[in-house]
């Protein structure tokens, strides 16, 4: 396993058209980052910087102790795995995961070795016979992940590989993930514009917005301390209520933007309560939880969450009253 | 039922039509020397002989070339030889060809990729003479080289097919196999060529049914009787003034020589059918 460190990254396609730039972190070893962001953010393009697959424009990449930029995909010792899988059609799961290895010219008893390890780990033993167009999109899933496994990298790079598995395959396998990072103690750098996704699973989240680095940092402070609106907004479902105006009381008066998660908002029928009024717009019930959605007299809307079964109706009126104590300010 | 009828009348009209070669070169084969020429002369043709001549299929195959079975197996295994080496080359060429120019960004490709298509206009007469004096100006004339060697240089009807082809192959594919370890050259062998079966198929089937009757390029270079192929072999049962003496040993031999043909057709019908589909619509 190695560290991996970005050193002002960047990434220029032709016609100037910049994907990426500035990007700076460094990864520990054993470390799982994720990195996420809407489409076209420049975490793709990131990932495959380090993979090689993209040629960085600017800034150094390194993979344990080496500088990498100048070399080879095959030669940095790294494992992908796509988000559609990329198995090879016509080879069966066993040569699927032996070609890479005899690529490298790896022993014949040695590969099987590992080929069986990564087998019993993954519950593909009974699958190995067969081609991958007779396997379930999850079976699918962890060829590429065995695949990825038995070449025993230094880094695993994952780019958006559950996005083609359906809900609840998706939540088995991120928790299969998980136990597997722990088990195998490895470097991963995985990218996804799952925000569940890339909260459960990362020790640390890179956030990016339009090719540049948002904020660093574990769940816990991207969630509770956001760097900014694009953080605050982009992380939390549903996401944070966001209200820009002036604030007076300041020296000068300045434009800021109050953030306020769903839980911390709270709406009443007492109408006796001080606060800004609402009419409900929508109840939405998920079970354990109520969102509620009002809209403001001024015309903007608020969710609050409440939870278990609201009574609520739509075109209730009532009043929003906050917790200050969880308020965000935002100056940008 | 009506419906029925209405269908299939006019696929059984068009079968008879298409079948009605093949059943008058068998029938004539099976004839004697005598009613045979009666019936290409305009005589009545029976449905079927009333004394089929099974000989007439080995005295024609004797009377291939001037050395009795010698010509006739000269040029069989020239036409296997040819073949079967086009066909290779003509696969292996085109698919590389294709590939490169599916899945390398190299400056001017789509250049080159527009002038190699612009050889598909050129009708082949134009450069049948200028190629003869390039392979007689080589020392190839009356060899199987002038048949062979152009086809290891692709050919642009399948070269297209195969990169239309490969430019569908996902790319995370491509990159996965780079991360293997793969250049673009075992991608191609390891990768690509397996996964493009049915194309090989097709560029495989048409080349060797285009080659195996190909009667113009034999015909221009090669000059001795051991070295031609059976399409210009069967030329030798015309008699010195062009006319046709054994007209049934001729059909007998035209039989024999269609055989190869016939059963790649009923074996490969599949691939024919989706081939020609795949040229229609995906190219």
């Amino acid at each position: 396993m190695a560290k991996v460190v970005l050193k002002n990254v960047g990434k220029t396609y032709s016609g100037n058209v910049r994907a990426a730039s500035n990007v700076n972190v460094s990864v520990a070893d054993g470390e799982f980052l994720v990195l996420v962001g809407p489409s076209g953010c420049g975490k793709s393009t990131t990932l495959r910087m380090v993979a090689g697959l993209e040629a960085a424009t600017d800034g150094t990449i390194q993979i344990g102790e080496r500088i990498v930029n100048q070399v080879a995909p095959k030669d940095r010792d790294i494992a992908m795995v796509f988000q559609d899988y990329a198995l090879y059609p016509h080879m069966s799961v066993r040569r699927n995961l032996a070609f890479g290895l005899e690529r490298r010219k790896t022993e014949k008893i040695e590969i099987n070795r590992r080929i069986s390890e990564a087998a019993t780990l993954l519950g593909l033993n009974d699958l190995l016979d067969r081609k991958p167009g007779a396997l379930s999109g999850g079976q699918r899933q962890r060829v590429a992940l065995g695949r990825a496994i038995v070449r025993d990298p230094a880094v695993f790079l994952f780019d958006e590989p559950l996005s083609n598995l359906d809900a609840r395959l998706r939540v088995e396998m991120r928790a299969e993930l998980k136990a597997l990072h722990q088990r195998l103690g490895a470097t991963i750098l995985y990218v996804t514009h799952d925000q569940e996704e890339a909260m459960t699973l990362g020790d640390r989240l890179l956030v990016m917005h339009d090719g540049v680095v948002q904020q660093i940092g574990t769940p816990d402070e991207i969630y509770n301390h956001p760097a900014n609106r694009f953080v605050a907004g982009f992380l939390g479902t549903p996401p944070m209520n966001l209200f820009e105006g002036g604030v007076s009381g300041l020296e000068e008066k300045e434009m800021m933007t109050l953030g306020l998660r769903p839980d911390a908002i709270r709406l009443t029928l007492n109408m006796k309560e001080t606060g800004p009024t609402a009419v409900i717009r929508a109840v939405e019930f998920l079970g354990d939880c109520s969102d509620l959605h009002a809209v403001l007299e001024c015309g903007a809307t608020v969710v609050s969450r409440v939870s278990g079964k609201s009574d609520f109706k739509v075109g209730d009126s009532c009043v929003i009253t906050a917790d200050m104590n969880q308020a965000h300010w935002f100056a940008d | 039922m009506k419906l029925k009828i209405s269908r299939y009348a006019p696929l059984v009209l068009g079968a008879m039509v298409m079948l009605f070669p093949l059943w008058w070169m068998t029938t004539i084969s099976l004839e004697t020397a005598a009613r045979a020429g009666a019936a290409t002369a305009g005589g009545k043709v029976t449905l079927w002989p009333s004394d089929p001549q099974w000989s007439n299929y080995t005295d024609a195959l004797k009377e291939f070339g001037s050395t009795p079975w010698v010509g006739f197996l000269d040029a069989l295994a020239n036409s296997i030889v040819v073949t079967v080496l086009v066909v290779i080359g003509q696969v292996l060429s085109c698919s590389l060809v294709g590939y490169a120019f599916a899945r390398i960004r190299f400056r001017g490709s789509k250049v080159l990729f527009g002038l190699m298509l612009t050889t598909m206009m050129l009708p082949p007469q134009v450069t049948m003479i200028p190629l003869f004096l390039f392979f007689r100006s080589l020392g190839w004339v009356d060899t199987l080289l002038p048949l062979v060697v152009p086809a290891f240089f692709g050919n642009a009807f399948y070269i297209f097919m195969f990169r239309q082809f490969f430019a569908s192959v996902p790319e995370a594919l491509i990159e996965a196999a780079r991360i293997d370890g793969c250049g673009h050259f075992r991608i191609w062998w390891s990768l690509m060529l397996p996964m493009c079966k049915p194309v090989i198929a097709i560029c495989a089937i048409f080349t060797f049914l285009f080659t195996w009757n190909d009667f113009m390029g034999p015909l221009i270079y090669l000059h001795s009787e051991e070295s031609s192929t059976l399409a210009v072999a069967l030329n030798s049962f015309r008699n010195q003034y062009g006319g046709l003496d054994d007209v049934h040993l001729l059909m007998a031999a035209s039989i024999v020589t269609m055989i190869p043909c016939v059963l790649l057709f009923f074996s490969a019908q599949k691939h024919f059918v989706e081939g020609l589909g795949k040229g229609a619509v995906k190219g």
